[in-house]
C-alpha cells in the first residue's frame, strides 16, 4: 500500500479528448478525497475509490471530500495553469497522509494523486490542504 | 519535410497541509490568595 504523487495516466488521455473542463465559470465539478496511509493510489489510478479514504465515522470528514472552488484557466505566454482555492475541514478528527483530485462531473474521473509526505493528524481542529500559489511557474497544474 | 517537434511538460506541485488544533484549556489556578493583614 502506498500514495505515489502523481498526475494520473488517464487524465492526460481524458485531456486530449475533451474530458476536463477546468473553466471557472461553466467547467466541471473537481472534489479532493483524503486517504490513509492504507490506501493504494498513483498514476494507475483511473477514478475515485472509497477504499483507503479517511473514515467518516465521528470525523467531520464526508465521503467523497470537499468540493474545491476553480480559479479557472490562467494562460501566461507560452504557459497555461490552473489552480484551487485552499480547502479546510472544521472540527476534523481524523489522520490523513494523501489526497485525490477528481472530477465529479465526469465519473469521477481522477486527476491527480498527492503524498503528503507522512501522516498529519488533527483532533477537533481545522485540516487544511494548502494549494500552491497560482503562478505559471507554481500553480498545482501546469501545462508548458 | 522536415517535422515540427516542441516539447509539452505536464507539472504537478505539491500542496501542503495546515493544522490547527485547538488550545489545550488552561489549567485551573489553585494557589489560594493570601489576606493582606
Amino acid at each position: 500500500m502506498a500514495i505515489t504523487q502523481s498526475i494520473t495516466s488517464t487524465f492526460k488521455s481524458q485531456l486530449l479528448s475533451g474530458g476536463h473542463n477546468f473553466a471557472a465559470s461553466g467547467g466541471n465539478t473537481f472534489k479532493i478525497a483524503l486517504y490513509t496511509s492504507a490506501a493504494s493510489l498513483d498514476s494507475t489510478t483511473t477514478t475515485y475509490t472509497a477504499t483507503g479514504e479517511v473514515s467518516s465515522s465521528g470525523t467531520n470528514y464526508t465521503a467523497g471530500g470537499n468540493t474545491l472552488t476553480n480559479s479557472g484557466i490562467t494562460l501566461s505566454g507560452t504557459t497555461a495553469y490552473i489552480s484551487f482555492s485552499n480547502t479546510s475541514w472544521t472540527s476534523a478528527s481524523f489522520t490523513a497522509a494523501g489526497a485525490l483530485i477528481y472530477n465529479a462531473t465526469n465519473s469521477n474521473n481522477a486527476v491527480a494523486v498527492f503524498n503528503f509526505g507522512g501522516n498529519f493528524t488533527s483532533t477537533n481542529g481545522t485540516f487544511s490542504v494548502i494549494f500552491p500559489a497560482a503562478t505559471s511557474s507554481t500553480a498545482v497544474l501546469i501545462l508548458n | 519535410m522536415s517535422e515540427l517537434s516542441e516539447q509539452a511538460q505536464v507539472t504537478l506541485n505539491s500542496v501542503t497541509i495546515e493544522i490547527t488544533n485547538p488550545e489545550p484549556d488552561m489549567a485551573e489556578n489553585n494557589i489560594e490568595e493570601e489576606e493582606a493583614e
